[in-house]
């Protein structure tokens, strides 16, 4: 029984400590279809017209203003899953963390959106003999599409400049050695949520990358994968 | 029980049981996720919500593509929660457990259609039943995860029904006589339900679900016997739902 009740802790703490820091706050939407929003800053909080009670709020000059072009800035985490294999080893499940910080340039036009982003990339594969883990700097630039006002769809390559590490189990040090890594991305956001101060996202993001050809102790070769990450985005005006 | 379980215990009790959520969690609550103001003094008074409320909807932008479509109105939404209850487990044709806690672990997607008479849903989940069980010397557990569609039908304005359907994928084990075994498998699950809104807190519904569950596996061989395993399950949960 006990095994059991583990299992049961284990995968609930996984799904709550998975959504809870698979997020990402900022200012601006990042990405298109928010233009012409009213937006609130402050005190000014947005009417209705010829409204009673909770409508009964008024523009105030400086505080509300319709959101528009120009850069947008947000930082979080994405949270996944990856499967992926090192050299001859067969494939495996892992997971991926990428701890960001995003730059955002929304235009006039509100149809697209370039991302540039800086990232800290944490992948790691379990195999029964030991841990395959790549860590490293994984910048990256993205090209948002905006479908409807609270859909859009992005894809991106990026880099990772960091070091695949091998450590056997019951090892404390692995072998390790720098490796480059070619990234692709594509995904889609989701407004979930949108009021005059905030807006609620969700964005889903596949992943595919290799590394170069890495000799590592006894074996030789490349780290290759897809993964799937996701994130929860809040952002303010 | 030791005192470190009892405490863990009631961490769970209060902890679990609960989630946070926006949008049409309930049909005929008119609730779409749109903000039509907040006022300082934090005065609530519903007539004056519901004015805010249409008259945030009635706020339109346009969209991407070409047409108009409402600045924050949106008749989708999402929530995220823990659900805790008792559950009962058996194999084969064997009697059923006693109950055991189990828990559900649950974030879905809703959207109101049919003039928010009906919400329908999808959610992903993990679930564990017939966990804990550590007096019975013949028990079966099954814990897996997956997802379901689900249909709510208002019956009031603070009542409604909940069906769900859904398949999900995880292990089954069976102990006899301190001899244990499992196998991975999949299983389907009904559930059925009502949500009741007890409270309004703000302007956001807090909402009471009760649900009774029942789960099968395919037929799987556990300790030499092809056999299904079969869980039933009564889960509540308290849901805050931002509208």
């Amino acid at each position: 029984m006990r095994s059991s009740s583990h299992i049961v802790v284990l995968v609930a703490g996984i799904a709550i400590l998975g959504l809870l820091p698979a997020c990402a706050a900022g200012f601006g939407a990042p990405g298109p279809g928010a233009a012409g929003i009213v937006r609130v800053k402050g005190p000014g909080t947005y009417v209705e017209p010829g409204c009673v009670g909770w409508c009964r709020a008024v523009y105030r000059d400086g505080y509300v203003k319709r959101d528009g072009p120009g850069f947008k800035v947000m930082f979080g985490t994405k949270l996944g899953v990856t499967d992926g294999s090192f050299a001859a080893r067969a494939a495996t499940l892992g997971t991926t963390g990428e701890p960001h910080l995003d730059v955002s340039f929304v235009p006039r036009s509100d149809r697209w959106a370039v991302t540039a982003t800086a990232g800290y990339l944490f992948q790691t594969l379990w195999y029964d003999d030991a841990t395959v883990s790549y860590r490293g700097l994984a910048p990256s630039v993205a090209f948002h599409w905006g479908l409807r006002r609270r859909v859009y769809v992005h894809g991106g390559l990026g880099r990772g400049f960091g070091s695949l590490v091998v450590t056997p189990d019951g090892a404390e040090d692995g072998v390790s050695a720098g490796a480059g890594q070619h990234r692709a991305l594509a995904g889609a956001s989701f407004v979930f949520r949108r009021t005059p101060s905030i807006d609620f996202a969700l964005r889903v993001e596949a992943n595919a990358y290799t590394t170069g050809e890495v000799p590592l102790g006894t074996e030789r070769g490349a780290l290759r994968g897809w993964g799937v990450t996701f994130q929860g985005l809040l952002s303010r005006f | 029980m030791t005192a470190a379980a009892r405490l863990a215990a009631a961490c769970a009790l209060v902890a679990g049981g609960c989630g946070l959520g926006v949008g049409p969690y309930q049909p005929r609550r008119d609730a779409y996720a749109t903000a039509g103001g907040a006022r300082a003094d934090l005065h609530f008074d519903e007539a004056e919500r519901r004015a805010a409320h249409q008259a945030a909807k009635r706020q339109r932008v346009r969209e991407l593509g070409g047409g108009e479509t409402p600045m924050y109105a949106f008749g989708g939404g999402y929530y995220v929660g823990i659900k805790q209850g008792v559950s009962q487990t058996r194999a084969g044709d064997g009697a059923w457990s006693a109950r055991v806690y189990a828990f559900e672990v649950h974030a879905g997607f809703f959207h109101a259609v049919l003039r928010d008479r009906v919400v329908l849903g999808t959610s992903l989940f993990a679930v564990g039943y017939g966990t804990g069980d550590r007096a019975a010397t013949s028990s079966a557990r099954y814990v897996g995860a997956g997802g379901e569609l689900a249909v709510k039908l208002g019956v009031t304005d603070s009542l409604s029904l909940r069906t769900a359907g859904g398949r999900l994928h995880g292990r089954a084990t069976l102990e006899e006589a301190m001899v244990e075994e499992d196998a991975t498998t999949g299983a389907w699950r009904a559930a059925a339900g009502l949500d009741w809104v007890v409270a309004r807190v703000h302007g956001n519904d807090l909402v009471l679900t009760t649900e009774a569950q029942l789960a099968r596996t395919g037929e799987i061989t556990l300790l030499g016997q092809p056999r299904n395993v079969e869980a039933r399950a009564l889960l509540f949960e308290l849901v805050l739902v931002g509208i």
